[in-house]
């Protein structure tokens, strides 16, 4: 059997991320949650997860300021930006800083699977 | 009295008149010249064997007197000399003995010298001086004197002036071209000497005739000339027929010398003017560009003021209507006609009137009111957006006011009808809210049976979230009520601490699951405030919701109240330990709508319109709401709440 997927999930709201955590581990992923910028960076050092979900408004350091420092040390990990907002002035930059995509938290959960397949596929060659 | 000496007298006065003929009428140097200097000074050495000076005067009488002798000798002749004095304004000339040729034939030229030479010669004696003429002296006032308005040549015939005139002529005649003017000059001499001498025998002197008809010659236009002249008579006064006659007697008469023809302005003088011709040409040209260009600046403001959709008034300090557009005429149901009118005569509706009539006060940029119009039958109404400013001249007097008027009916019926819209659909969203959240609170109550823990977590979580979104939609109701002017406030007597607790009881679930921690520091015995709870309640749901939303994990949210003695208030402020604002970001937290199509800033991005709520609520409680945020550090916002309102007015029903 191969490796379990490790999937990183960062939202300053828990509210978001408890059902979506659960929503993965039922699929069979391995998930690890942080609520900020920060500890999203600690973990990413440290866990090393094969993909990361990003929300990009968080207080504090937001999701495009988080992906530019994770940037800075690992450049490969596939990034999933997450966003309540079609158009947001920071998305370009995310862009810039290498994204796989964006989730916006209106839609069907099962759009996160096809957004996944394309950061898998990534690792796997 | 020795008769050889009154006849060397009468010698040295026809040879000094022989001598100014022949310099006048011959170059210098020549043959006829010299000799009749000689003879002066021949007749002056055998004077001077008697005595050693000799004056020549002129008497009162106008008689020519040597040595104290009247000089009898023929009118005609001493004629010439007398004008000579009389020109130079000479009392009496001396000859002392010792005097040569070269000072006779110096002192001779220098009388002769043309008017206009005499005045650049200033004094006469500063004259001789100059020339070296040391033994002729004359006792005589300056050349300056001989000027047209002294008047100093009293004349029998002819004379000085004409000689003047003959002089000027003889100048012409020896030039290749004239100075600009020259000839009008001389042309106003010859003029002069004829009105002169036509007064006393209706008639000219044959001598002024044929200067007359010489300088006829150099006349661009004969007959030009003899109409001027003409003119110039009959305005003196003289009869046509004695004028017509004068001129057939010119006509008629003949001159030897015909040389002589109009002489050109002398080439520079004429570059010169006709360099300040063109360059006078260029300015005027200029000018007429910055009329023109000012013209149709002014055609194209009046253009553009007339076609605005916008009305336009204008009215001066007096209160009288200066100008109005077709726009404002349509609008105020007034005239061009009007103009010039006090307005309070023009203008019935008495919204208006005070509109127009006011004048913004001093330090009031432009004063802006809306006011509803009835048409006549009271059917229509009509909204007018009015916008008025003080006029200033660069002095900062008032010289009036401008009035902008603008029809915004249609635009405050579509606001009503969004407004509306927006009511209709929060109210529709209650019913599938409401029966979401029962719902789920029957399931999680277990009322439908038992349920596993996981269940029951998702069920809290999807309950907690309901509650924030009916929180949305009661907002939004809030802001179109507030929008309309219908958010009533019910006021009473009301502890703030309750509803500070109240405010932090319901969000501590929420607060929780950041493991924030909520304060509340209440001043001990504050007075009860006049206030509607609900909605102050509602004021500290929004402060305490956003403080929370941005502040990170273990983070700390303060609540507190206190009492300002001095002002009389209330002051209620929450403080969290968030991310903060930027300074540039604080003004707009309050905005309504502030996310629609802007880039929003992350620090405020969510801020949501509740913010704009609290501010409107706390407004209508007669207090104010402000924030104070260091980026990094966190955000405080204070709202106030007077202990007495002193509006107490209750905006809607």
């Amino acid at each position: 059997m191969e490796k379990q997927v490790k999937i990183l999930l960062v939202d300053d709201e828990a509210d978001f991320i408890e059902p979506l955590a659960f929503w993965f581990k039922s699929k069979g992923y391995s998930v690890i949650t942080a609520s900020s910028g920060e500890s999203a960076i600690k973990i990413v050092k440290e866990n090393t997860p094969d993909v990361v979900f990003l929300d990009l408004n968080m207080p504090v350091m937001d999701g495009a300021e988080t992906l530019k420092r994770i940037r800075e040390f690992k450049k490969d990990i596939p990034v999933i930006m997450l966003s309540a907002y079609i158009e947001d002035s920071r998305m370009p930059h995310a862009y810039s800083d290498g994204i796989y995509g964006v989730f916006y938290k209106g839609k069907d959960f099962s759009e996160l699977v096809s957004l996944l397949d394309v950061a898998l596929r990534h690792i796997k060659t | 009295m020795d008769n050889n000496l009154l006849n060397n007298y009468s010698k040295l006065v026809l040879s000094i008149i022989t001598a100014i003929r022949k310099i006048s009428l011959y170059p210098a140097a020549h043959p006829a010249v010299i000799s009749s200097i000689k003879d002066i000074h021949s007749v002056l050495l055998e004077i001077f064997k008697a005595k050693d000076a000799l004056t020549l005067s002129l008497s009162a009488e106008n008689k020519l007197i040597i040595e104290n002798e009247p000089i009898s000798e023929k009118d005609s002749i001493l004629d010439g000399l007398i004008a000579y004095f009389k020109r130079l304004n000479v009392e009496n000339v001396t000859f002392t003995s010792g005097v040569s040729e070269k000072e006779i034939d110096d002192f001779l030229r220098q009388i002769l010298l043309n008017a206009e030479q005499l005045r650049a010669a200033g004094d006469m004696n500063k004259a001789l001086l100059d020339k070296n003429i040391r033994n002729i002296k004359a006792n005589q006032f300056s050349y300056i004197k001989i000027d047209k308005d002294s008047e100093p040549l009293v004349v029998k015939k002819g004379g000085a002036d004409l000689d003047a005139l003959k002089s000027a002529l003889k100048e012409l005649s020896s030039k290749n071209a004239q100075s600009p003017g020259e000839f009008q000059n001389i042309e106003k001499q010859a003029f002069d000497i004829i009105s002169a001498e036509f007064k006393d025998k209706k008639k000219i002197s044959p001598s002024t005739k044929s200067a007359f008809k010489k300088f006829l010659l150099y006349a661009k236009d004969k007959g030009e000339v003899l109409v001027k002249l003409k003119d110039t008579l009959s305005a003196a006064g003289f009869l046509v027929e004695d004028i017509d006659n004068l001129l057939s007697d010119i006509e008629k008469e003949k001159i030897r010398k015909t040389q002589g023809k109009p002489l050109p302005i002398i080439e520079e003088e004429n570059e010169r003017l006709k360099k300040e011709n063109a360059e006078l040409r260029l300015k005027l040209s200029g000018f007429q560009q910055t009329v023109n260009r000012q013209v149709s600046e002014k055609e194209r403001i009046d253009n553009v003021i007339h076609h605005m959709a916008e009305g336009l008034v204008v009215v001066d300090p007096q209160g009288n209507i200066v100008m109005v557009n077709p726009s404002a005429e349509k609008l105020l149901n007034i005239s061009k006609d009007d103009i010039g009118k006090p307005v309070k005569e023009v203008i019935k509706d008495e919204h208006l009137l005070t509109l127009v009539k006011k004048f913004p006060s001093a330090g009031e940029q432009v004063l802006e009111k809306d006011i509803e119009l009835y048409s006549p039958d009271d059917s229509t109404k009509k909204i007018l957006r009015t916008s008025s400013a003080v006029i200033e001249d660069p002095d900062g007097n008032t010289v009036g006011m401008v009035t902008t008027l603008n029809d915004i009916t249609r635009q405050k019926e579509l606001e009503a009808l969004k407004s509306n819209f927006l009511a209709g659909v929060t109210h529709e969203l209650r019913t599938p809210l409401v029966a979401t959240e029962k719902s789920i609170s029957l399931i999680l109550n277990k009322t439908t049976g038992e349920i596993s823990e996981t269940q029951a977590q998702f069920l809290s979580i999807a309950e907690r979230n309901l509650k924030r979104l009916t929180l949305l939609i009661n907002d939004l109701l809030d802001l179109t009520k507030l929008e309309a002017g219908k958010m009533a406030i019910k006021r009473q007597a009301s502890s703030i601490e309750k509803v500070i607790n109240e405010s932090v009881q319901t969000l501590n679930n929420w607060a929780k699951t950041k493991s924030i921690n909520i304060r509340a520091n209440v001043q001990e015995g504050l007075p009860e405030i006049n206030m509607d709870p609900d909605r102050i309640i509602q004021v500290l749901n929004n402060l305490i919701g956003n403080a929370l939303k941005f502040t990170p994990d273990n983070g700390t949210i303060t609540v507190e109240a206190v009492f300002n003695k001095e002002k009389e208030e209330a002051e209620v402020s929450v403080t969290d330990t968030g991310i903060g604002i930027a300074k540039e970001n604080l003004a707009k937290v309050f905005d309504k709508f502030y996310q629609v199509g802007e880039k929003i800033p992350s620090d405020i991005a969510g801020t949501g319109i509740g913010l704009s709520i609290a501010k409107e609520i706390v407004e209508l409680h007669a207090g104010a709401i402000r924030v104070d945020s260091k980026q990094g550090s966190g955000t405080k916002f204070t709202f106030t709440l007077p202990l007495k309102d002193s509006t107490n007015i209750n905006r809607g029903d």
